[in-house]
């Protein structure tokens, strides 16, 4: 009996699947943020009225993750952009190769877009190890779920670039304390951008809007010339 | 639970390795897991043990290196291990700076394998 040195990331695989998509948007200068929380946080909610806002102005393409239906993708496509419903059937995430693969069913030119946003599926454990080749994590985290979810599940919020506090119209209904889930995210991500915001009142969404904006024209000046025969 | 796909992957790896190295069984495989990451061991090994059923890594024993989380501060420059604890917080040891860069602790690494 030997020992073999391996020294490898159990997930080579899907890094390696990330870093190719990650070079694949970079060269076209496409933005891509990759949608995450708990279920019923309101990811799509908050997609829908993003696209409302940015649709008119950027070309955006949609990928949606779920582990049964297409009624996001469904509820989305009535916004008039080119969207891809992913069935994972069980899986709790989506990975880059799932990502890879949407890219190749959305219908539409991908040399042209602005934009990619993913909705991860529903969950606050998963997805979080599960790099998509993404620009940004955005987390979601609404009142209704308790400030105590940065410390219970520490990855999610500490891999994340920006944290959306969602349903701040419902406050005065819970014990809810933005302070202390604000406080305890940037514990673990001292640069965490947030956004309290609800989705219903439209209330804190065109601070939401506005960075987003800004990282797509970022994005979109470092744009490369893209290959030859995509 | 993704440590379905995690095991998978594992598996992947270690069969590749003891096929390019000559090995007809798989009896250990070592890993580092970091305190950050998102892994429970025992489901880990229970999805491992199903996959593997019928392979050369069938009477393979996972053993896990637990690595804590380890911080670079910004401010004094010192490198840390963050505490165990409750809850996480991600500050030096040293000056209690909240500026700091992890530098270990999100490992999900297959480092060695024992091979007959």
């Amino acid at each position: 009996m030997h020992d073999i040195t391996v020294g490898t990331p159990i997930l080579q695989d899907n890094q390696a699947a990330a870093l190719e998509n990650r070079r694949f948007f970079r060269e076209r200068g496409i933005y891509v943020c990759n949608v995450m929380s708990g279920p019923g946080a309101g990811k799509t909610t908050l997609l829908e009225r993003t696209l409302e806002a940015l649709a008119p102005k950027y070309r955006i393409a949609v990928i949606e993750g779920d582990i049964q239906t297409s009624a996001d993708a469904d509820r989305l496509a009535r916004y008039g952009v080119p969207t891809y419903q992913i069935n994972t059937g069980g899986a709790c995430h989506l990975d880059a190769r799932l990502v890879h693969d949407a890219l190749h069913h959305l219908d539409v030119d991908l040399d042209s877009l602005d934009a990619l946003i993913i909705e991860n599926v529903g969950n606050l454990v998963c997805p979080a190890e599960f790099d998509l080749g993404e620009h940004d994590k955005v987390m979601l985290l609404s009142v209704t779920e308790g400030h105590d979810k940065p410390q219970k599940y520490p990855l999610m919020f500490h891999e994340a670039r920006v944290l959306v506090v969602n349903k701040i119209d419902l406050l005065p209904y819970t014990d809810f304390d933005v302070d202390k889930a604000v406080g305890d995210s940037r514990d673990l991500n001292l640069d965490l951008d947030v956004f309290p915001l609800s989705c219903r009142t439209r209330e804190g969404l065109d601070a939401w809007y506005a960075w987003l904006e800004g990282r797509i024209a970022r994005v979109r000046g470092g744009r490369t010339a893209p290959p030859e025969g995509h | 639970m993704h440590e379905m796909a995690i095991a998978e992957s594992l598996l992947g790896i270690i069969l590749d390795t003891a096929e390019r190295n000559g090995g007809r069984a798989v009896t250990c495989a070592r890993l580092a897991v970091g305190a950050l990451s998102c892994v429970n061991v025992e489901c880990l090994r229970f999805g491992f043990e199903a996959l593997a059923r019928g392979t050369a890594a069938e009477t393979c024993a996972i053993e896990v290196r637990r690595v804590p989380v380890r911080v670079r501060c910004a401010a004094c420059d010192a490198e840390t291990d963050v505490p165990d604890g409750d809850t996480l917080v991600l500050a030096c040891a040293a000056c209690d700076a909240r500026d700091v860069t992890v530098v270990a602790g999100r490992e999900l690494d297959l480092e060695t394998i024992s091979i007959d």
